[in-house]
Parts: C-alpha cells; sequence; structure tokens
C-alpha cells in the first residue's frame, strides 16, 4: 500500500542518541529547585472518583485521548499530585501559595472578563434550576394549568365555544380563578389563535400580493371595475409624463444601452 | 505587552524594577495599617528586594505574519503568564530562520518562542535556546486561550507556577531535552522584578497519544483544588535539532503526519468512498440490464412427465348465489349513533 506516516523511518540511532545526550548536558544549567518549581509524578489517586468507580487508574499508555472527559481528569489529577508533593518544599523555602485577601495586584484577567465570566455560570445554573423544575413536574404528571380551577375554566370556555351553554358566567365573578388562568385559558381556546399566528411581515404581503391561485369564480370586468378610474393617471396616458422628466434630467436615467452599442463597449473594455 | 525598543545594554528591566517598586510599596502603606501584625506579609515588599535575581532567562515571544486572531491571543497570554517574557515585532518570512538567533542577541534572550503560520491554517511552533542550544518544532493544535469564558481561574499576574510533568519525559531521551526545555523556558525566575511572590498555578505537560498537552491551572485551595485558567493547547512534535533553528536533526517524530498530508488523506477518503458508492451503483444497473440467463431446456425433462385426467365439462346453468355482504352499509354515524344513545 502506500507509505504511511510511521513506516519509512531512516534513523541513525546510535548517532543521534549521542547527539541528545549532549545536548541535554549542555543545556543543563544545574539550577536548585526553588528556581525550577518543576514536578514529575504520575496523577494522584481521587479517593471519591475511584469509589464510585468511574475513572480507574490509567496510565497515559491506556489513556484514549479522544475521551474528553477521561484525559482532563487526568491533567487534573496529574496537577493535583504536582501540588500536593510540592506545598510541604514550598513550606520548605517559605514561599507563599496563599495571598492575603488585601493584596491587590494586577490580575491574568480583568475584573470586566471575570464579571462576564460570573454572570455566564450564573445564567447557565438558572437554566439549569429550571430545567430540573420542569422535568420534575413533568415527572410528577402535572402540566401547566392542570389544577382542578383551570381545567374547569377551560372545560367552560370550549362549551360556550361550541354552543354548548351561551353563558358567560366563567368570566365574571372567579373567586378562586387568578387573571392570568383566565387569559390562559381563553388565549389557548380562542378562534382567533390562527389568526395570531402570521407575523406582520405575513399579513403585509397577504395583502399586497393576494393570496395567489385563480380567482375561482369571481367576476371581473364588472360594472364597478369598470368604473374604476383610479388607476388612470393623465400624464401618463397623454404622453406628457416622464417623457419630459427623463430627457430633462438626463440622456440615460434607467435606460440599458442597444445591442450595437453593449457589443461595442464589450469588444472596447 | 507591547514591543519594547531596542536598547542597548538592556536597560529596559532596570526603570520598570523600580516603578513597580514603587507601586506595590504604595499598595502596602495604604493597607499597612489596616492590615493586622499577625500576618507573616504585613509589607510585601518589591521582589527584587527579597533577593538577588541571578538566573537571568528571557524569552522572545514573537510570530511570522499571517498569524490568525486565535493565535495572536495566545502569544498575548503567554506574554501575560511569563513575566520573564519579551515581545518583538513580526518576522517576514522571506527571512531564513537563522535571523531569529540575531533578534535574540539584540534584545538579550536567551530563550526564544516563535510562532510560525503557514497558509493561515496550521500553527507551528518552534522552541529554541538561542545561542547554540537545542531546538524544537511544534504543529499546535486545539488552541483556548485565556479569553475564553470556561476557563473560570484566575492567577495573578506574573505570579511563578509550579511545573508539572508526566513520568514519561524521563523515558525518551527526546523527551528529556524537551522537558528541560520547557523547564528553563516556562519557569520564572526567582525575584524576577515583574513576577508576584506567590506561587498559585500550575502548568502541566502531558504526554498522550504522541503529542504534549499543555494546561494551567489556578491552586485555589491547600487541599489541591484546582481550576482552568487557560491557555491550553496540544503540541505535536515534529523535530528536535542540535543548533538553534537550524543543524542536524536529532531526533524525528515518526509518526508525525503533516497537516496536509493528514488534509489529503481526508480528502481521499471522502472520495473513495463516493467512488464505491458510485460504482456500487454502476453494477447495480448493469445487472439489471444484462439479459437474464435463459436456462437450456433439457431433452430429458418429459421422461417423467405424466399427463393428468381430464376433468369433465361442467356447463353451469343456473346463476351463482349472491355473496354475503358482511359490510352493513345502513350503520350510521359515530356522532349519530351517540346522539340516538343520548336521547
Amino acid at each position: 500500500g502506500l507509505l504511511k506516516p510511521g513506516m519509512n523511518v531512516l534513523v541513525d540511532k546510535s548517532k543521534t542518541l549521542e547527539g541528545l545526550k549532549l545536548c541535554l548536558a549542555g543545556l543543563h544549567k544545574g539550577l536548585a529547585w526553588v528556581e525550577r518549581l518543576d514536578m514529575t509524578n504520575p496523577p494522584a489517586d481521587e479517593v471519591l472518583t475511584n469509589a464510585e468507580g468511574k475513572v480507574s487508574a490509567v496510565s497515559n499508555g491506556e489513556l484514549n485521548a479522544d475521551d474528553d472527559f477521561q484525559r482532563e481528569m487526568f491533567f487534573y489529577r496529574q496537577a493535583q499530585a504536582t501540588v500536593l508533593n510540592a506545598l510541604p518544599l514550598l513550606n520548605e523555602h517559605d514561599i507563599a501559595t496563599k495571598r492575603p485577601d488585601d493584596y491587590f495586584a494586577e490580575m491574568a484577567k480583568s475584573d470586566q472578563h471575570m464579571q462576564k465570566i460570573r454572570k455566564k455560570l450564573i445564567s447557565k445554573q438558572l437554566i439549569l434550576e429550571k430545567a430540573k423544575k420542569l422535568h420534575e413536574q413533568r415527572k410528577f404528571g402535572k402540566k401547566v394549568g392542570d389544577s382542578k380551577e383551570s381545567r374547569a375554566m377551560m372545560s367552560a370556555v370550549k362549551k360556550y365555544q361550541k354552543g354548548i351553554t351561551d353563558k358567560l358566567d366563567f368570566l365574571d365573578g372567579d373567586q378562586k380563578m387568578s387573571s392570568n388562568l383566565v387569559f390562559l385559558a381563553l388565549l389557548q381556546n380562542c378562534v382567533f389563535n390562527s389568526f395570531l399566528s402570521p407575523s406582520a411581515k405575513r399579513k403585509f404581503k397577504d395583502q399586497k400580493f393576494g393570496f395567489g391561485g385563480k380567482k375561482s369564480g369571481k367576476k371581473w370586468n364588472t360594472k364597478e371595475s369598470f368604473n374604476d378610474v383610479s388607476d388612470f393617471r393623465a400624464k401618463v396616458a397623454h404622453g406628457r409624463g416622464e417623457k419630459g422628466g427623463r430627457k430633462g434630467k438626463g440622456g440615460k436615467q434607467n435606460k440599458r444601452p442597444g445591442k450595437s452599442v453593449r457589443r461595442k463597449m464589450k469588444g472596447r473594455s | 505587552m507591547a514591543a519594547s525598543k531596542r536598547k542597548r545594554g538592556g536597560q529596559g528591566p532596570v526603570n520598570k524594577k523600580a516603578k513597580k517598586g514603587k507601586f506595590v510599596v504604595d499598595q502596602r502603606e495604604s493597607q499597612a495599617e489596616a492590615e493586622p501584625e499577625t500576618k507573616n506579609e504585613v509589607t510585601v515588599p518589591a521582589p527584587v528586594s527579597m533577593g538577588k535575581w541571578t538566573n537571568k532567562e528571557r524569552v522572545l515571544i514573537f510570530s511570522s505574519r499571517g498569524i490568525n486572531f486565535r493565535t495572536r491571543h495566545l502569544m498575548q497570554d503567554l506574554r501575560t503568564m511569563m513575566p520573564h517574557a519579551k515581545a518583538d515585532t513580526k518576522m517576514d518570512r522571506k527571512d531564513k530562520l537563522f535571523v531569529i538567533n540575531e533578534v535574540c542577541e539584540m534584545k538579550n534572550c536567551n530563550k526564544c518562542l516563535f510562532f510560525e503560520a503557514k497558509k493561515k491554517q496550521d500553527l507551528y511552533m518552534w522552541i529554541s535556546n538561542c545561542p547554540h542550544g537545542p531546538s524544537a518544532k511544534f504543529l499546535v493544535q486545539n488552541i483556548h486561550t485565556l479569553a475564553e469564558l470556561k476557563m473560570t481561574g484566575n492567577c495573578l499576574k506574573g505570579s511563578r507556577p509550579l511545573l508539572s510533568f508526566d513520568p514519561k519525559f524521563d523515558t525518551e531521551p527526546h523527551y528529556a531535552v524537551l522537558k528541560e526545555l520547557f523547564i528553563q523556558t516556562f519557569s520564572t525566575p526567582r525575584y524576577h522584578p515583574r513576577s508576584q511572590p506567590f506561587v498559585d498555578h500550575v502548568f502541566t505537560f502531558t504526554i498522550v497519544d504522541n503529542r504534549i498537552w499543555f494546561r494551567n491551572y489556578q491552586i485555589i485551595e491547600e487541599n489541591a483544588a484546582l481550576v482552568e485558567i487557560g491557555p491550553r493547547f496540544v503540541l505535536n512534535l515534529m523535530k528536535v535539532f542540535q543548533g538553534s533553528f537550524g543543524g542536524p536533526t536529532l531526533y524525528e517524530n515518526p509518526v508525525f503526519q503533516s497537516p496536509n498530508l493528514h488534509r489529503q488523506q481526508l480528502r481521499l477518503a471522502a472520495a473513495a468512498k463516493v467512488r464505491e458508492k458510485q460504482a456500487v451503483k454502476d453494477l447495480q444497473k448493469v445487472k439489471r440490464t444484462m439479459a437474464k440467463e435463459t436456462l437450456d431446456k433439457d431433452v430429458t425433462d418429459d421422461v417423467f412427465l405424466t399427463p393428468a385426467e381430464k376433468k369433465p365439462v361442467h356447463i353451469q346453468t343456473e346463476a351463482p348465489e349472491p355473496k354475503v355482504v358482511k359490510k352493513n352499509k345502513h350503520k350510521a354515524f359515530k356522532r349519530q349513533r351517540m346522539q340516538r344513545l343520548r336521547r
């Protein structure tokens, strides 16, 4: 088959190994640990996660780079292990990790940015809470307007609309019902609901272009339409309309040059 | 950090140190009365006065032309995180890479992080020890900057980081060289004038899937509760060179696949899929249009045939009986039935 990466490797290993070792020796500075603050450690074992059985102790040979959660937990635990190992060493060298509360210095991210982050987190929390509430409600089979009063209300409205009862008793004298529920019930059963849905844009277009299709069964050229002279513009009809206007303003207002002229122009350019 | 003027003798840090000292002292003095005496650091003086800054490590972070916004922000973030970093103007791609060594010398830097963008898509990062030391070239992927809203941590600007490495870095010699380079580049020198005396974040370098993953966490609690600050990126090692931005290749990553090759493979795969589908369709067409095989008539087929007995011809004189209609056509509609019931 075709050559894939990793198949054709020409490496003079002995030379390069020597070279690498020499390089490392040359690069090495011999600084004290305090200057470098580096740690090499495998990830820490999380007691909680082990109990849950979610994250098993994987070495990074087995770690799947595509499993985001596992990978990020691995990095997190590695950092944790470093911090746990390094804290006593830092204490030895009198380097603090906790800054006092009134130490005000410039932070890597501005306060404005942190505010944005906070807002986003709060909004996410709110959404979660709402979703949880809804989920719980649905779990126990309750819908909005599912209480006895609202159901009675809705059935009353439906009856009125179907013509079973003539009385509009449900509108007035509602001691139990709140005005919200009245409105809700009416809205849900409203005949005009279908007419509320088209937007203003839709209405305008309907008005302008009509509803399309053949004007079935409607007469045209009736007496009224024949006598309707509102579309008559005298100036245009008698030839005095825009001819003067166009010539007066300029030679070519909207006029497209003729075919021969266009061909000549094309040839020239 | 704006590109500072190239001064001879490197006077930059000296002036800035004095300024910084004043600023910090002012802050401290105003707070000093309010603070209780029990705290260790009632007045936190400028870092340089705590000790002598000996580890003169300076990193030059700059890029070539043609980088996009993400790369630019990543560079800025790195400069924020590393107080010992310097900026420089974009380098023209016409210049050869060894020019960078001269630039570093002019700026008095001994390490360099150079970002090179190719085709406005691929980002390569060079890390090098400037005068003679080794250098390495990486392909950078999966960049997330400090400004992303999912990175909720924050740290002091210029605080010293803890560096955390994978044990895998000790297994291979090229990884050992890289580890040493990273340590020297990314760790802020002690008593650097622009550094803060606290250690409140950790850089992690992990090797997974033959790539080096970089993360930056903020240390919130002493019990090692961490939050990610960012930036984060993935480095795919290409080559390690003996010299700075040149020289003989010490190590070449055998599993590295150039991004062009990767894209080409994706395209080929997609094309192959389409071709396969087309081939299957063609085959089906051919099968349909092919004349159906007519079996040759076997002469000996009739041997065992026995004709059936003739049935007597029955002439029907009477009409057959009408079928029983099961459907009740006179069944009323449901509504009417219900009305009837109600009445």
